[in-house]
């Protein structure tokens, strides 16, 4: 027996608007990866370390700074922000903040070579660059807490705890 | 059936159009931060290069460094755009996934 047109019609419509709504109801856009708290804390740290850095060397007498006082703690501190380097670029969609955190160690390296080849660090550089890592970590941890997505904006089957 | 394209689709951009003016005003005030931050670092420089604090070489190195922390900035409040669009998105997505179902209900 062959089912009427309009039968058929009104199947076919339930069967396309079925497919739409299984499909729709998996699909959530997503263009940032999900807040990761332990980046967030990793950049707290190192920012917090980095800016105790500068305290040092600012405390010290400006006559008395060579780069070998100071070298262990460099080596350090890069190896801090390569783990952050690292950890960002690891996560997918993860593009701006991987960016920032290569500014971070770009200028580490540079003034870290700078202190190397000039063997003291000037009162005038060493606050300018201390200010400036206190920004450039700000903004390393605003990236991170601007990826904090309300439960609502959440694809709760999706996206990772 | 009940299922009005043109309604789901205004329903959509309704959605999706409230997300963005409800986010906007943070990426404004992001890059206008941005701005406001590179400004005060400039005049930093400029400042201890009055005081002699730093040499001529050394201004046109802080001033290099300055570009990469201008951009790290803006990294932020591109962050919050991807953020804005992410949620105007999924939330035209909801507005379709419900008329679907109603559209489903009603048959």
């Amino acid at each position: 027996m062959r089912s009427s047109p309009y039968i058929s019609r009104r199947l076919r419509h339930f069967a396309v608007l079925f497919v739409v709504a299984f499909a729709v109801n998996g699909c959530a856009i997503k263009l940032v990866p999900d807040y990761d708290g332990v980046t967030f804390e990793e950049i707290i740290k190192v920012g917090k370390k980095v800016d105790r850095f500068y305290g040092d060397v600012l405390e010290t007498k400006s006559t008395d700074r060579p780069y070998q006082k100071f070298s262990e703690r460099y080596v350090e501190i890069e190896t801090d922000i390569r783990s952050l380097v690292t950890r960002n670029s690891a996560r997918a969609l993860n593009e701006e903040s991987m960016q920032i955190s290569e500014i971070i160690l770009k200028l580490w390296v540079k003034y870290k070579d700078n202190h190397k080849l000039k063997d003291t660090y000037s009162d005038g550089n060493a606050k300018l660059d201390r200010n400036r890592f206190i920004r450039l970590f700000s903004s390393a941890a605003s990236a991170e807490v601007a990826k904090k997505l309300d439960p609502d904006d959440k694809n709760a089957e999706k996206d990772s705890k | 059936m009940a299922f009005d394209t043109g309604e789901v689709l205004d329903g959509m951009l309704g959605a999706a159009a409230g997300i963005l003016s409800k986010e906007w005003p943070s990426v404004r005030a992001c890059v206008e931060t941005a701005w406001e931050d590179e400004r005060d670092a400039i005049e930093a420089i400029a400042q201890a290069r009055l005081t002699g604090e730093i040499d001529d070489d050394d201004v046109k190195s802080q001033l290099a460094d300055e570009k990469d922390t201008l951009s790290a900035a803006l990294l932020v409040c591109k962050v919050k755009g991807k953020v804005a669009a992410q949620k105007a998105a999924n939330a035209a997505i909801k507005v379709l996934a419900n008329a679907i179902k109603a559209a489903l209900k009603a048959l």
